[in-house]
C-alpha cells in the first residue's frame, strides 16, 4: 500500500474489519512502508485505543473511566469499590479515580485486584521484568514488615526504650539481609 | 530497520531519561503529611550528602523558582536544557565542562552532553533525570542507572518483585523509568500531517505530546515510551529509539515538499518571524506574546536547518541564541547563589546585547561559525 491510499476519501468506502462505512483512514507506520487503513469509528477506536499516557501526569482518571464502564451497569459494584478504603494510608478507591494518584505502595497490595484491569489497560502487562535494587527486599509481605519495624523502632526509640530497639534493629537488618544475597 | 547513529541535527534537539523512586517508609506525596514531606526531603538528602558522588549532583527545586523564570527556562530548551549542572564528575570524565563560556560554539546549540539532576516530592519521592544533547541513550541508563544504585545504597525503595517499583501513579510502575526524545517538527504541523502520525505512534507504544506550554498546537513534540511495566529498560530505550529515524525521514519529506511548493514563501516566512521577534520582548510574561516568540523561534529554527537564512541572519540567530542560552545559565546560578557566576554571566549578557542580534551588526567576532551544518543553499 501506498501512502496515497490514505488520503483518498471515498464516501462509500467499507470499513476493514467490519461492513459499516469507513470514516477513519489511519496511516500506520509499524513496518517499513506506510501502511493504510479504513475503519468505522468502532473499529478505529479498537484499533488505535492503547490506554492513556504520558511524560508526566498521566490523565489516569480517563482510562479510569473507559476502564470502569461495564461496572456502572452495577453501580452497587461500583459504589462498593469506591469506598474501600487503604488500612495504611487511607485513601479511598474513588479518590483515586478522581486523583489518578495512590497513596502508599501498600495501595497496590490493597487495591490490587481492582488495579489488576487498569494495569494492563495501560502497559499491556501486570509482571515487571528489568532492573531491581541490588540490596532489594524482594518480596512485598517483608517489605511491609520493614516498613511495620521500622515505625516500631521509631517508637521505642521515642521511649528510650533502646534494649528493644536494638531487638527490631536486628530484626530489620536480618530481612534486609535475607532481601540481598549478593551483599 | 536502518540502524545510523543519529547526531543532534535540526530535528531532534535532546534526549532524556527520568526515573520515578519512592522510599519503602512513607507514603506516596498525595498523602503525605507537611511534616512527612520535611522528613522525606532530608532523609533523601542526608542520603545524597552521604554519597561522594552523589552530592555533586544538581537539586531542582521548584520551589525556588517562580513560574516565569520556569517558563523562561523551558523555552530555553530550545537551545539549551536549563537548571542541570553537568555531570561529568559522575560519570568520571576528568574534562571540565564547558557550558557555553563560548559564545561561538552555539552553532552546537546544545553546549552539553549529558546532565544529571534529581528533584524531591514531585508526584514520586525523588525523580533523577539525565539530559543528553544527542541520542545515546544507552549511555544515559548507565549513567542514570548507576546513580540511581548509589541512591539506592543509601534508602530502601518502594519495590515489589510483582510489579517493580512503585510509583504514586500506576502509569509509572514497573521500571519507573520514562525515556523520551525533543523534536523539532514544523513541516510535519505545516502539512498537516503531525496528528495522523502521532496517532500511528501509540500503535508503537511510543507516545507523542507537544512540549512547552499546554496548547496541543507546537511544533516541539517530546516522543516518550508509553508503558512502563513487564518490558525491560533496553527495550524501552529501543522502542523509543526506533521512532526517530522515521519521524525525521517524515519530516524531511515535508520539508522538502514545502521548499518545492514555495521556496520564496517560505524563506520570507523565516525572514519575517527574525524580524518579528526583534520587535518583541523576551521576557514578556505575557501568554500571547510568550506564544509570539515560541512560533517566532520555532519558524527561525526550521529556516537554520533548511539554510533559508542569508549569512547576516544565520549571524543574527546565533547570537540571538547566545544571549538566551547566557540568560538561562544565569537564572540557574541565581538559583545556586553562585554570584560570582551570575556577575560574569550578566557582563557577557551586556556585550552581546551591544554587540546587537536585533540588527545586523558588522561588529560580530562572536559569530565566526557556520550557522548549520546544513547551511547554504539548495
Amino acid at each position: 500500500m501506498s501512502a496515497e491510499d490514505c488520503g483518498r476519501s471515498n464516501k462509500n468506502m467499507k470499513c476493514q474489519k467490519c461492513q459499516k462505512q469507513a470514516t477513519f483512514h489511519i496511516t500506520d507506520l509499524t513496518g517499513d512502508d506506510l501502511l493504510a487503513l479504513h475503519l468505522c469509528p468502532d473499529c478505529a477506536k479498537g484499533y488505535l485505543e492503547t490506554g492513556d499516557s504520558s511524560e508526566d501526569a498521566p490523565v489516569i482518571s480517563d482510562v479510569m473511566s473507559k476502564q470502569l464502564k461495564p461496572l456502572e451497569q452495577t453501580a452497587d459494584d461500583l459504589r462498593e469499590l469506591d469506598a474501600k478504603e487503604c488500612p495504611i494510608c487511607g485513601i479511598s478507591f474513588y479518590e483515586f479515580r478522581q486523583g489518578g494518584r495512590l497513596g502508599c505502595p501498600h495501595d497496590y497490595v490493597f487495591f490490587g485486584e481492582d488495579l489488576e484491569p487498569l494495569l494492563i489497560n495501560v502497559h499491556g502487562d501486570n509482571q515487571h521484568v528489568g532492573k531491581q535494587p541490588k540490596r532489594g527486599i524482594t518480596d512485598t509481605e517483608s517489605q511491609t514488615e520493614l516498613i511495620r519495624l521500622r515505625r516500631q523502632m521509631k517508637e521505642v526509640v521515642e521511649q528510650e526504650d533502646y534494649e528493644k530497639a536494638s531487638q527490631i534493629r536486628d530484626q530489620i537488618r536480618q530481612i534486609e539481609g535475607e532481601g540481598s544475597a549478593s551483599e | 530497520m536502518n540502524d545510523v547513529p543519529i547526531e543532534p541535527n535540526d530535528i531532534v534537539i535532546s534526549s532524556r531519561i527520568r526515573l520515578a523512586r519512592n522510599i519503602a517508609d512513607f507514603p506516596f506525596i498525595s498523602t503525605c503529611s507537611d511534616d512527612q514531606r520535611l522528613e522525606i526531603e532530608s532523609v533523601v538528602l542526608k542520603g545524597i550528602a552521604n554519597d561522594q558522588v552523589l552530592s555533586d549532583l544538581t537539586l531542582l527545586d521548584s520551589f525556588e523558582l517562580n513560574a516565569l523564570e520556569r517558563q523562561f527556562l523551558m523555552d530555553l530548551q530550545l537551545v539549551s536544557s536549563p537548571l542541570q549542572e553537568t555531570t561529568e564528575r559522575v560519570s568520571g570524565a576528568s574534562e571540565t565542562a564547558d557550558v557555553g563560556s563560548s559564545e561561538s560554539d552555539v552553532s552546537r546549540e546544545l553546549p552539553w552532553e549529558e546532565l544529571a539532576s534529581y528533584s524531591i516530592n514531585e508526584e514520586d519521592h525523588l525523580r533523577i533525570t539525565v539530559n543528553r544533547s544527542d541520542l545515546n541513550l544507552q549511555a544515559a541508563w548507565r549513567q542514570i542507572s548507576a546513580i540511581d544504585d548509589r541512591v539506592e545504597s543509601q534508602l530502601t525503595y518502594a519495590f515489589s518483585q510483582q510489579l517493580g517499583y512503585l510509583t504514586a501513579c500506576p502509569a509509572n510502575v514497573g521500571t519507573g523509568m520514562r525515556v523520551s526524545v525533543l523534536m523539532h517538527l514544523p513541516a510535519l504541523v505545516m502539512t498537516g500531517q503531525v496528528e495522523k502520525v502521532m496517532r500511528s505512534l501509540q500503535r508503537l507504544n511510543v507516545v507523542a505530546r507537544g512540549e512547552f506550554g499546554d496548547s496541543a498546537v507546537g511544533d516541539f513534540f517530546r516522543v516518550s515510551n508509553q508503558a512502563t511495566l513487564g518490558i525491560d529498560e533496553d527495550s524501552l530505550i529501543e522502542q523509543v529509539t526506533a521512532i526517530v529515524p522515521r519521524l525525521i525521514k517524515y519530516e524531511r519529506e515535508a520539508r522538502r515538499f514545502l521548499v518545492e511548493q514555495n521556496r520564496e514563501g517560505l524563506r520570507r516566512d523565516v525572514a519575517d518571524s527574525l524580524e518579528k521577534l526583534c520587535r518583541l520582548d523576551l521576557e514578556d510574561e505575557d501568554s500571547e506574546s510568550h506564544e509570539h516568540i515560541m512560533q517566532c523561534l520555532s519558524k527561525i529554527r526550521m529556516g537554520v536547518g533548511m539554510g533559508l537564512l542569508e549569512q547576516a541572519d544565520a549571524d543574527r540567530v546565533n547570537r540571538l541564541f547566545a544571549l538566551v542560552q547566557l540568560r538561562d545559565q544565569l537564572v540557574v546560578a541565581i538559583a545556586r547563589e553562585d554570584y560570582r557566576e551570575a556577575s560574569e554571566l550578566r557582563d557577557r549578557i551586556a556585550t552581546l546585547e551591544k554587540g546587537g542580534w536585533r540588527r545586523d551588526s558588522t561588529d560580530s567576532e562572536m559569530s565566526r561559525d557556520e550557522p548549520q551544518e546544513e547551511g547554504g543553499s539548495q
